[in-house]
């Protein structure tokens, strides 16, 4: 159990012919016991940010530390860590409980310490019954818990975790996320986990930092970078189906603050209003996004909302029984709502569609980043 | 069942029909050796026929009982045991070391000091100097010593360590390993199978040790079995010399030379059996680790 402190960290490969940066001035304090989820997609530095952690990768500059201790020099043996792979890396050669025991045998615990450490581990993680076995006769969702236990047994003060799941079919992955989540309440340690997927950072994550190119875009806990996404790529990774966008550029009328789509004006709540009324962004271009539950076809949202509705163009309609997607256009541009299953929107229809102004996000154009968040 | 037109029939024939007669080129003359070996008392005359006319096993009690047969037969086993493990360490080692990506001057070092030297050598003569000068003429050790480093086979290993994930190394590393116990305990049982593979080639290439220990062996006590062979199967009843000193060889083993009928060539093909059964038993115990397939399981499913 510790805190992880990484200041300033940055990775470049080869950095004497020019180089690729794989991370930018990392600076990131994780908190003791916390389920750190590092978010992105594939190439953003998230799995290298780890490997710096681990040990496994040089870093070019910056500190890390784990617990108190600049960890710079130290090697990943000796910084009291444990790994999750995303491939498992399970020795082939050895059985389950040789494979759980390895890390203790190295570092000398007692045979009976080992056997009784391997077994509670085993226990919690339901393969008491493999511990014979070899991993070559284990199913995906066992080998997990196999590379989860060679984890668990050895104790460290941080686990790191590189997509354990990806490997594992929809369900199990369900299932899974459930139980590391369990795993977490019950060791009580510091997890650093890194995945693409934003549903498993979304549930899991007590925080999540959200990474492209090397950069971090935002962290936040999973609702707030929900509610309130730092810039247009956070607001379009996180989410599914993702935010709806469009052009829009701003209008100031009076006490009123409007964004105008097309031929549509929007009018923004007072609130809202306050902190762009007078201050000179009367016609500045932006970007609005809206989440497809944040648009609503019922009346009850069209007779409350009446200077936020626009029409839409139906194109396809998806029912998925608890909810339907509705795929269609307004103003010209393509946008997903989040019905409820009555709907009685069809493909062609055209209909009206009220937008939740609390929830509407407005993003720079040139920045691309959030405006007028409060 | 699949219906097969003519001319698959036609092959499958013909291509039976040609690997009985090529299995019979290979398998006829072992099988007339393993004949001569059991045979005595035919004494010069042909004797095409498979089966022994009279059977005895007196050849073999001959290769058991005579120093000068036997030990030649140690040498062999010694320095093909000794040979096999060095050169498979040697190699396997430095194999770990080229498969180091990062490694400084790796590239450099795989040009000029593997594959340099297994398209040129320095010649028979310079080598033999070279031997003479480090002082290992007349030693087990220049049997040894100089096939021990296998460009080729360090290649082939490196290879397969590349096969192998890093995942498993640095999930080693973390767990606590050090780098002699991540090769030892990770790497190394897991290359099994090209170790297999490659402790074969170089176990035959030991057993059959011969130009080397003709050129560089003198004591007859440090012959190598092939040669010790060879001496045999060149006694010619016909030279004067060599009929003496069979003679004197016989009598050393007590035998009367003017009443056996004990052959040189009887005696030799008895050790050409001997000197196929190390490796013909020792082959299918290594050809199970050939099998891929110790890699499945290790990662994902």
């Amino acid at each position: 159990m510790a805190k992880v402190v990484v200041k300033n960290v940055y990775k470049k490969y080869e950095p004497s012919r020019g180089g690729i940066t794989a991370v930018s001035d990392f600076n990131l304090s994780i908190e003791d016991k916390e389920f750190l989820v590092l978010l992105g997609p594939s190439g953003c530095g998230k799995t290298t940010t780890l490997r710096m952690i681990a040990g496994l990768e040089d870093i070019t500059a910056g500190e890390i530390y784990i617990g108190d201790k600049l960890v710079n020099d130290v090697q990943p043996k000796d910084r009291d860590i444990a790994m999750v792979f995303q491939n498992y890396a399970l020795y082939p050669h050895m059985t389950v409980f040789d494979n759980m025991a390895f890390g203790l045998k190295l570092r000398k615990t007692p045979k009976d310490e080992i056997k009784k450490r391997v077994h509670e581990a085993a226990r919690v993680l339901e393969i008491e019954h493999l511990l014979d076995r070899t991993p070559k006769a284990l199913s995906g969702g066992q080998r997990q818990r196999v590379a989860l236990g060679r984890a668990i047994v050895r104790e460290p003060k941080v686990f790191l975790m590189d997509e354990p799941l990806s490997n594992l079919d929809a369900k199990l992955r369900g299932q899974m996320r459930v139980e590391l989540t369990k795993l977490h309440q019950r060791l009580q340690t510091t997890i650093i986990y890194v995945t693409h997927d934003q549903v498993e950072a979304m549930t899991m994550g007590t925080r999540i930092v959200c990474m492209r190119f090397g950069f971090i875009q935002q962290v936040d806990n999973p609702q707030v970078m929900y509610d309130y996404p730092a810039n247009i790529y956070v607001a379009g990774f996180i989410g599914t189906p993702q935010m709806n966008f469009a052009d829009a550029s701003i209008k100031e009328e009076g006490k009123d603050a409007f964004v105008v789509i097309g031929n549509s004006k929007i009018k923004l709540p007072e609130n809202r209003a306050k902190n762009i009324v007078g201050k000179g962004f009367d016609g500045k271009a932006v970007v609005i996004g809206i989440r497809p539950e944040a648009l609503h076809d019922e009346q009850v949202y069209i007779d409350s909302m009446p200077d936020s509705t626009v029409s839409a163009k139906v194109e396809v309609v998806e029912m998925l029984g608890p909810e339907a997607l509705i795929y269609c256009v307004i103003e010209g541009f393509n946008m997903i709502a989040r019905f409820k299953p009555n709907t009685k929107a069809r493909h062609g229809d055209i209909i009206k569609v009220a937008m939740d102004t609390e929830r509407l996000h407005i993003f720079d154009k040139d920045t691309e980043k959030a405006m007028f968040r409060d | 069942m699949l219906k097969r037109s003519t001319g698959e029939k036609v092959f499958n024939v013909v291509n039976i029909f040609f690997f009985i007669i090529f299995t019979c080129m290979m398998l006829l003359p072992i099988v007339y050796v393993l004949k001569q070996s059991f045979e005595v008392g035919i004494g010069g005359s042909l004797n095409l026929s498979l089966l022994p006319a009279k059977f005895s096993g007196l050849y073999y009690q001959m290769v058991v009982k005579e120093e000068s047969v036997y030990r030649p037969f140690l040498n062999s086993v010694y320095i093909t045991i000794v040979g096999t493990s060095s050169s498979l360490l040697v190699n396997a080692i430095g194999a770990y070391t080229l498969s180091k990506r990062e490694l400084p001057g790796s590239k450099a070092f795989i040009y000029f000091l593997v594959i340099f030297p297994m398209l040129f050598g320095g010649g028979l003569i310079p080598t033999y100097l070279l031997m003479r000068a480090l002082g290992l003429i007349d030693r087990y050790a220049v049997l040894i010593i100089p096939a021990m480093a296998s460009g080729w086979n360090m290649i082939l290993i490196r290879n397969y360590y590349w096969s192998i994930p890093d995942s498993l190394a640095e999930s080693a590393r973390i767990d606590g390993a050090e780098e002699f116990t991540v090769f030892f305990r990770i790497i190394l049982p897991l290359a099994k199978p090209v170790l297999a593979a490659i402790a074969l080639f170089t176990g035959v290439g030991f057993w059959n040790t011969f130009m080397a220990a003709i050129i560089y062996i003198r004591s007859p006590q440090k012959y190598t079995f092939p040669v010790k062979l060879r001496e045999m199967i060149l006694i010619q009843a016909t030279s004067m010399k060599d009929a003496q000193m069979w003679e004197a060889m016989l009598m050393a083993m007590g035998f009367d030379p003017a009443q056996t009928a004990v052959t040189a060539d009887g005696l030799s093909s008895a050790m050409m059996i001997v000197s196929m059964l190390p490796i013909i038993l020792i082959y299918p115990y290594l050809q199970k680790h050939f099998a891929a397939g110790i890699m499945v399981g290790s990662i994902k499913g």
